[in-house]
């Protein structure tokens, strides 16, 4: 039974030491995957007819969006007549996709096109969007169809328009017989737009379908949104038929910021100890951009990349001076396309008294896209901690000719002593003190006696004492003590009864911070 | 082998707790403490005096003749049992008989008192009944301290008795 109880305590012990081993973070056996998160686009889409100077601002990283427009959709014509035939239909707008530099934080204007108006009025209006250098996606309208079987609306053509990918709008159909012409589809994103076809609205592509051309009596049929061409009205039956507007155009922004992730262990509360220690990693990953490419040309950006991992703070021996200026290009490895991984090395010199935070800016000759961008989260590098203690106050206490057996106090003499915690860390201050020598030496008890002095403390301005209780042995006097707290120190010092001889008595009082 | 084996088991252990250790402490350590000093310094008075052997016998001296003990064995000893102090000496009259008062010269009944501590080189007179003189300004803690007395007689006496007379010797702060 013995032995199984033991073999199982020898089970636990082992087993304990190694996970305890594996999350004490060093050396490291366990690589957690960090995570990588997938870039999420973003679409604005604007409907409202109208010119909106300056009315769309790039967020923060985003230095490209895909600007999509439709012209508006002509208007269609009305019956007027009781012998001709009904209107004709309108032409739907024209479809642009163009991809466009911004600048995050700058504004930049659009337009939606207007609908186009009926009776061979005004065509659809262009729908557009300007970047930056007036480098546009431009969306023609397609115009509008004429009364009584005039000519039908156009197609908003790629002509009229700029971009990258470019469809002309369908066209519209005349009126014919007693019926109106239908409308044109307006541009699909990857198709022309569909013609209408007597009084059925073009269709056939994945644009938005027109309207179609109505019966005898009956007024045109608006065209959809964006940007498809309206249905011409039947013809005039009684009163006139009316013809109707066609669809509004659109704009449609395509965005991804520009983003990089810091992980790797340096973001599991290091140490200093870590940086002197080195093995921590930094992994750098981008999202909507990717590192320039492999091999010489990556390379040649290593060193900008260590440059670009800074410190807030400007210790001598802190993050710039000794793993900034010294860490090496071998350190910083191309992971893949997005990621980046920086192993530290060891930085012996690394010494730093308070807190350090880190923040990694990519340089742009580093991304593919050229824009500089900055890793988030920052990370700490926390100082160890040190415990200090400074007199302020010169450290010197002369009590003078004091006749024996007889108390004397620096409360009452000038000589408080004022003791700073210099450190970066609250500490307690402890006091002790040594035998007084000098000729026959008088030893430190807690009563006087021949050659025995006493001596106390006061953190209370001699209000309360506290007695040191034997030679070089520390006596709590503060316990808590802030960085940059001062706490005054008083000493009573009471001669001994009778002493073998009359020399002046020199003593050590040494104050000492330690962590609480 | 079965003891080898037993013996490794035992040092993994002791040498992964030893490592843990390390690992868990050993690189997370902290600059642990500081102290500062203070330099305190004091000296203890205290006001003591003795003498030896305390008693002079000038004998017997005719009239208006001085007499010292620098040339009798009869020097006094003192010894400052103290810290550092300054040393004052006085005498009473002389009494026994008619009194003979103590004055700076002889007279009819006054008699001259002197102090020296240069064994006779030099004297200092005394002034006036039971009133310190200075004989050293700064007598040395528990250093002795040599007094020489010159006695010189009433240049007239209204008696011819024994004549005593009390000398103090005092030690004061510096």
């Amino acid at each position: 039974m013995g032995r199984v109880c033991r073999k199982l305590g020898q089970f636990i012990l082992i087993w304990g030491l190694l996970i305890g081993w594996i999350f004490s973070g060093w050396p490291q056996i366990w690589n957690f995957p960090s995570k990588v998160e997938k870039a999420q686009a973003a679409v604005e889409t604007f409907t409202t007819a109208g010119t909106f100077t300056n009315g769309w601002t790039a967020p923060a990283n985003v230095y490209s969006v895909t600007a999509e427009t439709w012209g508006g959709g002509g208007g269609s014509g009305g019956g007027t007549s009781t012998s001709l035939p009904g209107g004709s239909g309108g032409g739907g707008g024209a479809y642009v996709s163009k991809a466009i530099s911004v600048i995050p934080g700058n504004s930049y204007t659009y337009v939606v096109g207007a609908a186009g108006l009926k009776d061979g009025g005004t065509a659809g209006g262009n729908s557009s969007f300007t970047g930056d250098a007036s480098v546009q996606s431009l969306a023609c309208g397609g115009t509008s169809g004429a009364i009584n079987g005039g000519t039908a609306g156009a197609g908003g053509t790629t002509a009229c328009s700029d971009g990258t990918t470019e469809f002309a709008g369908g066209a519209g159909a005349a009126g014919a017989g007693t019926s109106g012409g239908g409308g044109g589809e307006s541009a699909g994103t990857t198709a022309t737009g569909g013609d209408a076809s007597g009084t059925t609205g073009g269709t056939g592509t994945n644009g938005t379908d027109g309207s179609a051309g109505q019966l005898v009596g009956v007024n045109g049929a608006a065209g959809n949104n964006p940007g498809a061409g309206a249905g011409g009205s039947g013809r005039r039956s009684g009163a006139s038929e009316l013809g109707a507007s066609g669809g509004v155009g659109q704009v449609k922004l395509t965005y991804t910021a520009i983003t990089a992730a810091l992980t790797g262990t340096v973001t599991a509360s290091i140490t200093e100890a870590d940086i002197v220690t080195g093995g921590k990693t930094i992994i750098l990953t981008v999202t909507g951009d990717t590192w320039v490419a492999a091999g010489a040309t990556f390379d040649a950006q290593r060193q900008n990349i260590i440059n670009g991992i800074d410190s807030a703070q400007t210790e001598g021996t802190g993050w710039d001076a000794e793993v900034k200026a010294k860490e090496v290009v071998g350190a910083v490895v191309r992971t893949s396309d997005t990621v980046v991984t920086i192993t530290l090395t060891a930085q012996a010199g690394y010494n730093i008294t308070a807190t350090e935070t880190i923040t990694a800016t990519i340089p742009a000759t580093a991304l593919v896209a050229g824009n500089a961008i900055v890793a988030t989260p920052t990370f700490d590098i926390t100082a160890a901690a040190v415990y200090s203690v400074f007199i302020t106050s010169g450290g010197n206490i002369a009590f003078g000719s004091v006749p024996l057996n007889t108390a004397t106090t620096t409360a009452s003499n000038g000589y408080t002593q004022t003791a700073q915690n210099d450190g970066n860390a609250t500490v307690k201050f402890s006091v002790k003190a040594t035998n007084a020598t000098d000729g026959t030496s008088w030893t430190l008890d807690t009563n006087p006696g021949s050659d025995i002095y006493k001596m106390e403390i006061s953190t209370t301005s001699g209000a309360t004492y506290m007695t040191l209780p034997a030679p070089d042995t520390y006596l709590v006097a503060s316990s808590s003590v802030a960085v940059g707290n001062v706490v005054d120190l008083d000493f009573r010092l009471t001669t001994p009864s009778a002493s073998s001889d009359y020399q002046q008595k020199s003593i050590t009082i040494t104050v000492q911070a330690v962590a609480p | 082998m079965r003891i080898m084996f037993r013996n490794f088991r035992v040092y993994f252990v002791i040498g992964m707790m030893i490592f843990s250790g390390i690992v868990i402490f050993g690189w997370h350590t902290s600059r642990a403490a500081s102290t500062a000093t203070v330099s305190a310094t004091v000296t203890a008075t205290n006001l003591a005096v003795s003498v030896s052997d305390g008693s002079i016998a000038f004998g017997s001296v005719a009239l208006n003749t001085a007499t010292t003990t620098a040339g009798n064995s009869d020097t006094q000893v003192v010894t400052n049992d103290g810290s550092n102090a300054a040393l004052n000496v006085k005498s009473g009259n002389a009494t026994g008989g008619t009194t003979w008062t103590l004055g700076t010269s002889p007279g009819s009944n006054i008699f001259k008192l002197e102090v020296s501590t240069t064994t006779g080189s030099t004297y200092m007179t005394l002034q006036a009944t039971d009133t310190y003189l200075t004989a050293s300004s700064s007598m040395t803690s528990l250093l002795t301290q040599n007094l020489d007395f010159r006695f010189t007689t009433p240049t007239g006496s209204t008696d011819f008795v024994q004549k005593s007379l009390t000398i103090t010797v005092q030690v004061t702060s510096l």
